[in-house]
């Protein structure tokens, strides 16, 4: 629309061909053919092998891959209850309690998740909660860097929902338990489903600085190895 | 699941809509999930900031607080993380800004797949888009490999990948799409008169810059400040991209949180360190947000331009 002459439009699409091919297609492209490159010492790996990938399905990996699933689960289930409810809430309550709520909601990724952990490291290796070292702090780590993401989902879900059906329902008589039950949470349902996938992916995908939380004090000072 | 989700919404508080008499106000729903939050995420902050003012023998004391603010190392890495920070988000807008002005008013085939790819970019974790930067750019990557066999093996590469541009270079990368996103939204709902007017400007013989300029620029000026102040953030806070370009020389200060309380274990001095970061970030945050909900609140429309930011957000990781 904006350029009419072919040459123009031609010259910018080429420069939009590099841009892409430099800053997109490039790197998915390596982590792709990385995944299954035998040896890559030229500019293109020289063999191709699906061992990596059968490497990530042996019982080591997959024991690994199973406590990251168990964490990502048990994570994404805790953030979108959290965020469900908080998000719910949120958009039933008056103007500045909504904008306190969804603002506290987002907190942890306003601030960097080295803090976060480090505030969780610190807080939870000493009474009255003691969770360093254990699987729970590496879960609740997840789940708090994870929660912003639910609390947006879900909040873009109710924005999006037709107020029609909960004031016909009102309308009828029932209560508030049996509007939120029998038609506003199934209203939901697809965002409270793209919440908890999102919840699950980022948890295994993103969060890999979390794990660090993990190392209790005792095993740490004795100069316990740090990932 | 869905069960234990059951807060009860209220019912907006209308005078004689009282029919039980446990009506709960509709704000204390609220209460059980911020009290989570602030359990668990206001609490930990407020540890940091405990163990910041203590000594090495529990002691209240000031010492840490004086002895890093006034280091080299803490200034240099406020500055660094500053340079880094800025230097991204600038070249995300001017990037992203070409990428979607291109996909929203170039059509070509495939405009679509490529709007996919971008996205794609953005489900990666960012650890992942710098391994493939080392694989491609590092000092044993193809680009290397590349000039080894073109030029000899005496050429090398400069090693930018380890210096602050190759961090940089590589932040660019990953948080153009943020850019992108909220941008093709806000061109997407461009009015139809500005169209009009950009293209009759066109034919006038103003040139392309100049009608995106006058015409296509303060349009979707919001959308542009939304997603450059949420790459700021980002890339204020940016820990894995640093760590993972190996860069040794790059100290940012999430990395100096990093070192100084995991590694070296010396926790007052890094809980000082983070407590700069929060105050940082929270000031930059809370411009975001307040930015946002004044600038959409002069809309009809609920919340756009804080709606842009959040899908963004939503994209993000």
């Amino acid at each position: 629309m904006l350029l009419w002459s072919r040459t123009s439009k031609a010259i910018v699409l080429a420069v939009f061909a590099v841009l892409v091919a430099v800053v997109v297609v490039a790197p998915l492209a390596t982590v792709l053919l990385a995944a299954v490159a035998g040896r890559w010492t030229g500019a293109l790996p020289s063999e191709l092998t699906g061992e990596h990938l059968a490497d990530a399905v042996n019982p080591d990996g997959m024991a690994s891959l199973l406590v990251s699933v168990q964490t990502a689960l048990l994570a994404g289930i805790a953030s979108v209850v959290i965020g469900t409810w908080a998000a719910v809430a949120a958009h039933d309550a008056p103007g500045p309690v909504r904008r306190l709520t969804l603002g506290l909601c987002h907190l942890p990724i306003a601030v960097p998740s080295v803090v976060v952990g480090l505030g969780l490291l610190i807080a939870f290796n000493r009474p009255p909660l003691l969770l360093g070292g254990t699987q729970w702090i590496v879960i609740l780590a997840h789940a708090v860097l994870v929660l912003a993401f639910t609390v947006s989902t879900v909040t873009a879900g109710l924005d999006r929902l037709d107020p029609a059906y909960e004031q016909a329902a009102r309308s009828l008589g029932a209560s508030e338990a049996r509007v939120l039950l029998r038609v506003r949470l199934p209203l939901l349902l697809p965002s409270l489903a793209a919440a908890a996938g999102l919840a699950v992916a980022l948890s295994m995908g993103r969060c890999p600085w979390a794990n660090w939380a993990r190392r209790s004090w005792s095993t740490r000072r004795a100069g316990g190895p740090c990932r | 699941m869905t069960t234990l989700t059951a807060p009860a919404p209220p019912q907006p508080p209308a005078p004689g809509a009282e029919r039980g008499p446990l009506r709960i106000p509709a704000a204390a729903w609220v209460v059980p999930p911020l009290l989570l939050i602030l359990g668990f995420v206001g609490w930990p902050m407020v540890t940091v900031l405990g163990e910041s003012v203590r000594d090495q023998n529990g002691a209240l004391s000031l010492s840490s607080w004086s002895t890093v603010l006034t280091s080299g190392e803490f200034r240099n890495a406020l500055l660094r993380t500053a340079q880094i920070a800025v230097g991204s988000t600038i070249g995300a807008l001017i990037l992203g800004s070409f990428l979607a002005l291109v996909l929203a008013f170039v059509p070509f085939p495939g405009a679509g797949l490529v709007a996919r790819l971008i996205d794609t970019v953005l489900a990666l974790p960012s650890f992942l888009i710098t391994l493939a930067f080392t694989f491609l750019y590092g000092s044993a990557g193809v680009l290397q490999a590349v000039i080894t066999s073109v030029a000899g093996p005496g050429a090398t590469l400069p090693p930018i990948l380890t210096s602050p541009l190759g961090v940089i270079l590589a932040e660019i990368t990953f948080f153009t799409p943020f850019v992108v996103r909220p941008l093709l939204a806000a061109l997407s709902v461009l009015p139809r008169e500005q169209l009009e007017v950009a293209a009759s400007l066109g034919s006038l013989g103003a040139g392309p810059l100049r009608v995106l300029r006058t015409v296509v620029f303060p349009e979707v000026l919001p959308a542009l400040a939304a997603g450059g102040s949420l790459v700021l953030l980002l890339t204020l806070n940016e820990f894995g991209i640093v760590l993972f370009t190996g860069a040794k020389d790059v100290t940012t200060l999430p990395v100096l949180i990093y070192t100084r309380g995991v590694v070296s274990l010396d926790l007052p001095s890094a809980a000082v360190v983070a407590t700069a970061q929060v105050v940082l970030s929270l000031a930059l945050y809370s411009a975001y947000r307040f930015g946002f909900g004044r600038l959409s609140s002069r809309d009809a429309t609920p919340e756009p331009q804080e709606g842009a930011g959040n899908a963004a957000l939503v994209a993000h990781q």
